[in-house]
This record gives C-alpha cells, structure tokens and sequence, in this order.
C-alpha cells in the first residue's frame, strides 16, 4: 500500500519500541533495576510487578522532563535529542535512577501481605518488564518475539506461577501472552484473588481504619471494563474487610472513566486533560481519599493532585491494615 | 494534514469553553437518560441482541442483498446505481441534478462523507439541510459534532448570532422557539420551491425495498413527499433483508440515541412513491466498504447501526467532541470505519488517541468490541508502513 499521508508515528512511540526491544524496558531500565524491589529471589511462585510500578514512579517523578518530549505527538524535537531525555542517551541517568518513592514501594508492600499470610513467595532480582505498551501500540510482531523473550526469563528461574498486581500485567500474562506463546504453562493468579481467599479462610485479618474518613474506589479499565474477566466487585470486598467507609463515583464499576495514562508517552498534554476531569469526578463525590488499584491511574492521579495522601492504593491500605 | 493540525484542533477544542459546555450538557443528559429508558424498556436488550443476529446474517450475504436490491428495484421502477467510490456519488447526482436548481435534503452521513452539499453547491445548485440541527452547520459553515445530534458544540446565543447575521434582522438567544419558527417557515418556502429532496436510510429492507428512517422534527416526510424527484443516498451495510428487520434496528437505535421513541419512524416503500408519480433513483455507496467485509478481524465494525451511544459515552469524545475519529464519523468506531474509507494511514491521529478505556462496548447495543479492534487496527497500520519505522 502506497503510504501517502504526512502522519508519522509521534517519535516517543518509536523510542519506546526501540528501548523495549534494545533493553527490555520502554524507559531503558535494565531488569536488575526493574527487580531492585526483590530482596529474596526466585521461588515457584513469585510476586510480579511487571516493571511497572518502578516505571510509574519514575513517570510520575520526572514528569516534567519526561513532559518536554511526550506531551504532545507533534513534538519536533530531533530524534536525537528527544532519545537522551527517553533513556537512551546521556541524560539517562538522570531519568531512571529512581529506587524509592510511594508507587515504588508497592510491590514490596504487596509481598509482605503475602508473607503475612504464610505463603512461600519470590520475585525476580532480574524482572523484564511485561510489555503492555508493544502491544498496545500496535508492534505485534515485535511483541510475539518479546514476550517469549519474558517468557524465557521466567523459565530460567523456575517459575511456575505468578501473582499479579496489577490489571494490565493480570491482563496480559492470563489472556494476551497464551496467545503468543506456544505450550504457555504459567498459571496466573490474582492478588485480589488471594487476599479474598485470605480473608475468607482467616490467614488474612486486616481492619481498623478510621471511621473519620470516606474513601471512593477508581475502579481501573482492564478489571472494570475487560473483556475477558470483569473485576468489579473484588476490591469492594477488600474495602468493606478493612472497614472503611466509602462512597461511589457517578462513573464506577462498568461506567467507570480512564485516568488519560494509556495515552502519556505521546500525548501527555491530553492524558493531563483526562485525568484532571477523572479526578475531578472523584473529588466531587466528598471523599477523602481516592483508592486505585494500578500504577497508571495512581501517577496519573498524582501527577494532577499533588497531594500524595489523598491517593492511595489498595495494596498501601492492605499493608496498613496489617499492623493494626 | 499533519500532527500539528491536529494537535492544533484538539487544543482549540480543550480551550473552547462554549463548545466544551455543550458536549458536557448533551452527554450529561444522555447518561441519564439512557439508565431511565433502558429500565423503563428492559426488552431493548433482548431485540439489541436479535439486532445483532439480523446484522451478522445481512453482512454475510451482502452481496447477495445488493444484488438482489439491483432486481426489486427494476421491478419497481426506480433507477439503481451502486458507486464504487464517492466520487462516482458525486457524478452521478451531479448529472442527475445538475446547476440552477433548489434541492432539500435530510441529514445523511454519506453525504457528509461525499462532500455532496458542496458539490451541488459548485454546480450552482441551492441545497438546504432540512434537520435544524445540520442547517446551523450549513449557515456557520461547520461540520457535524455527532452522528445524531450534529451541532450539540453550539449555544443558543451562537445560533442567535449566525441566524442574524446570515438573515439580516435580529434574533433573541432567549427565544429559541422564535429561531424554530424561523427556520420552520424558511424551510416551508424551500421545500415547496425544491425540485429534488436528498434522503438517507437509517436501514433499507430488501424484500419489499424500503428505506426506514428516524427523525424527531418531522423534516424528512416533507424531504421526500414535496419535490417530484427524490434521491435515496446510502450505502451497503444498511441493506437487511426486510421491512421487519429493519423496524427492529429502528427501534433499538433510536433508544441507545437517547430516545423513549423517536418523533417519527418513517417507512418510505418505493413502490409506493412510483406510484404517486415520483421519479426516484437509488444510490448505494461501497466506498471502501467491501474491504471491511473482507479484512474478517474488523469486520465486526460493519455490525454498527449508528446509534451515537458509544460517541457520547467515551472518555475521548466527552473532551474533544468529534476532533475524535473520522470526517462524519465520531470516535473509536468512526475511526475504524474512516480507515477504510479513507486509508487507514490517515487516521494515525485518532488511532492513537484512542484510550481503549472501553466505555465504548459497554454503551453499545451491538456490544461492538471496538477497543479491540482499535488495538489490530495499529498493528495493521505498522505492518502496512513497516519500510517507515524500521532502520
Ligand atoms: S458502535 Fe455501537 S454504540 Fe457506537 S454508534 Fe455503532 S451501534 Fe451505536
């Protein structure tokens, strides 16, 4: 087909292909830095974060640079330029040296829930990220050949099944890499899943939260809206267990509204629009603080509340319910 | 046309309070309304599946209903013309009307997608909007902001402004009936001067040709019943095998449009125009359309009665209205579609400000898995332009 349109791909697409398929990370993370949440090590069954949530972190804290080559698709910065502020050139470190912050820490929260509950978990020191934006942007081929790359990893260390945190990572592993992958054997589990089963069986006790404050649910497109298995109910029953008091958005469970995050690489300037109306919702239904359950909607909420109290992941309030 | 542009319009858009203010209101609305209609009529979930069914099995033999609309026409005696692409709408209807004459046509995505009103226009010949909605449009120049209701970005106090400047005397924003009026007995005049009316079909029974048509304001009965010649201009994936059919879909996409039931559901039988002395040719447009029908992966898009619900339900459009998605065709569907109208590397942008959120599937009838289809799209894109993005 003769291409005749003056559209090109926005230059960020094209860097975040090249950084995945160069380094196994869109931002040029290597996967000992994807993995340096993990302390432990490989088990049969390992806690996954799918790299996505030391991404986040990194999204959310340097925005601003990262803003100057993503917010909009047509960017005319030279490629050259724009590749040193995406990982690739000098500048790199200064955008992926990143091994704290409150997205960060999740993944190692959500792996003391597990241990409380007296279960054998391990994780990956060297953690690929799970390729959610190849697939998303449309390098099928690039991500059939990359998948089984990851794939490869987790055979390497033995893994047989794997818990996930997230939506886009549950969304992937379960239904997205079988497809891409011959004889795939892992089995995949759900860490609201778990903590439900925990609860209901008793390994799991969590509660006391204050009664002063009202919390209201986001609930995230890939278990609200998915196409393969609706989540919508589960991380209202882990709410209710923790004892808070919540309220609804107009816009919830089936209804529910993106965070603009799926557009951020290249479109930044939009997906700000996006969330800025989603939060608003949120807001305006008087709750005090907004529950995610996925590392995009949680930086993309950040990035527009600045107030990092007022978000809080599921995984966070579990953690804390804990130790009460 | 180029990212800039684009960016330019989304801006503009995002900048547009007015513009902006109206989307809200329509869609806010909508929302409401659509949770009071569909519990007040819970059946319209079960004939939306049967819809779903009707249209599978019509794309299936398309070719055979096309044909088989070819034969009842003749029988019938009106003229029947399939154009290959729009330009051969264009030729077609350009010769059949040709210059100095006064048409009145209703609201038709297919003439939005030819061009056709400016066509006529070039040609020397008056052409008047009859849906009140798409003569704003007309007078301000504009194109359409939705599929249903075409100028929802426009306030009455614009509307007021245009009306005044475009006529010459004074208009009230606070009397919108006053603007009714107006345009009411305006249009009285037209229609009675007209020698051709325009319509569409919201779906075309074959058995017994038909076309079906929804409208709220009464304008598409005068359209066809006043002019002596009348021009039916629409396109393949309307045809279904019957009347009935065709009723069913009426009623399914006038409620997900918003509606308890619509002003009017219109059954035109061309016989019955012959037989009152009219002179009618029908035009069925591919324009692309085929191709849908043989790229299997996306032919679940076809499956589209063009209701509005997934437009006024996603995230993308609730912000930037129909800079979202294809000319005349809104949002993630219409980019599908626009794809292989216009080629799908013309709809790089919307292609990739789709947020595969999926508000779309879950306001849809047809339960059209669109995110999914968004996602095949790109990689259909990227493999057909790999020479650009590799090395
Ligand atoms: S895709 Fe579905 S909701 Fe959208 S216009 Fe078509 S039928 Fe209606």
């Amino acid at each position: 087909m003769l291409m005749n349109s003056s559209y090109r791909l926005p230059e960020s697409i094209l860097i975040v292909r090249d950084n995945i398929l160069k380094k196994m990370h869109p931002l040029g993370l290597s996967t000992s830095e994807c993995g340096s949440w993990c302390i432990d090590g490989p088990k049969d069954t390992i806690l996954y974060s799918g790299c996505l949530y030391s991404t986040m972190e990194i999204v959310y804290s340097k925005e601003a640079l990262l803003h100057l080559v993503t917010s909009s698709p047509d960017k005319k910065l030279t490629p050259k330029l724009a590749r040193m502020f995406m990982g690739l050139g000098p500048l790199y470190k200064m955008v992926v040296s990143k091994k704290d912050g409150k997205i960060y820490e999740i993944p190692r929260k959500a792996l003391e829930v597990l241990k409380q509950m007296g279960m054998e978990v391990g994780c990956l020191k060297e953690e690929p990220y799970v390729g959610v934006l190849l697939y998303e942007l449309g390098f099928h081929n690039e991500f059939k050949e990359y998948v089984n790359r990851v794939y490869q990893l987790f055979k390497k260390y033995g893994v047989k099944r794997i818990i996930t945190l997230d939506p886009h990572t549950y969304e992937l592993l379960k239904y997205v890499y079988p497809k891409y992958i011959m004889d795939y054997d892992l089995e995949i589990l759900n860490i609201l899943d778990i903590v439900i089963q925990g609860l209901r069986d008793g390994r799991l006790t969590i509660g006391g939260a204050s009664k002063d404050l009202k919390y209201v649910f986001h609930d995230p497109c890939h278990y609200s809206k998915s196409r393969y298995r609706k989540i919508i109910e589960e991380p209202r029953k882990v709410m209710n267990s923790l004892g808070l008091r919540t309220v609804e958005s107009r816009k919830s469970g089936e209804t529910s509204m993106c965070c603009g995050g799926p557009i951020e690489t290249y479109f930044s300037m939009l997906a700000r629009r996006v969330a800025e109306a989603r939060y608003k919702d949120l807001v305006s239904t008087g709750a005090d603080k907004i529950v995610v359950t996925c590392p995009i909607c949680l930086s993309s909420f950040l990035t527009v509340s600045k107030d990092e109290s007022k978000i809080v992941d599921l995984i966070e309030l579990i953690y804390e319910g804990l130790e009460r | 046309m180029s990212w800039s542009s684009y960016v330019k319009d989304v801006t503009s858009i995002l900048d547009d309070k007015v513009k902006r203010l109206g989307i809200e209101r329509t869609v806010n609305h909508y929302e409401e309304d659509i949770v009071k209609i569909l519990g007040e009529y819970p059946e319209t979930l079960e004939l939306a599946k049967e819809v779903r069914k009707i249209r599978e099995e019509a794309l299936d033999k398309n070719a055979y209903l096309v044909d088989r609309l070819e034969s009842k026409c003749k029988k019938v005696g009106i003229d029947f013309y399939y154009a290959k692409s729009p330009s051969d709408v264009l030729r077609y209807i350009g010769d059949l009307i040709g210059g100095g004459k006064t048409v009145v046509k209703s609201k038709s995505m297919v003439s939005e997608e030819v061009g056709l009103r400016k066509y006529l226009e070039d040609l020397g010949t008056e052409v008047w909007e009859t849906d009140l909605g798409e003569f704003i449009l007309q007078l301000a120049d504009d194109t359409p902001m939705h599929i249903v209701t075409p100028s929802i970005h426009y306030s009455k106090e614009r509307v007021a402004e245009i009306f005044s400047r475009k006529f010459g005397k004074r208009f009230d924003p606070n009397d919108v009936e006053g603007m009714v009026r107006f345009f009411s007995s305006f249009m009285r005049r037209k229609y009675f001067e007209s020698d051709f009316g325009i319509i569409g079909s919201n779906s075309l029974g074959v058995e017994e040709p038909a076309s079906l048509l929804i409208h709220n304001e009464g304008n598409i009965t005068l359209t066809y019943n006043t002019p002596d010649k009348i021009v039916v201009l629409t396109d393949i994936f309307k045809l279904v095998p019957s009347v009935k059919d065709s009723i069913k879909i009426a009623l399914v996409t006038s409620r997900y449009a918003g509606y308890r039931i619509a002003g009017y559901y219109d059954v035109i039988f061309y016989k019955s125009l012959v037989e009152r002395g009219k002179d009618v040719h029908l035009v069925l447009l591919d324009g692309g359309r085929k191709k849908i029908l043989e790229e299997r992966e996306f032919t679940e898009a076809a499956l589209c009665i063009k209701c509005g619900a997934c437009m006024y339900k996603c995230t993308v459009y609730q912000l930037i209205g129909g800079v979202f998605g294809g000319p005349a065709y809104p949002s993630g569907i219409g980019t599908i579609i626009a794809s292989f109208l216009h080629g799908v590397e013309n709809l790089v942008p919307s292609l990739y400000t789709c947020l595969l959120d999926g508000r779309c599937v879950e306001a849809c009838p047809i339960d059209i898995d669109i995110p999914s289809m968004i996602v095949k799209l790109r990689a259909y894109y990227i493999s057909r332009a790999s020479s650009r993005y590799n090395g």
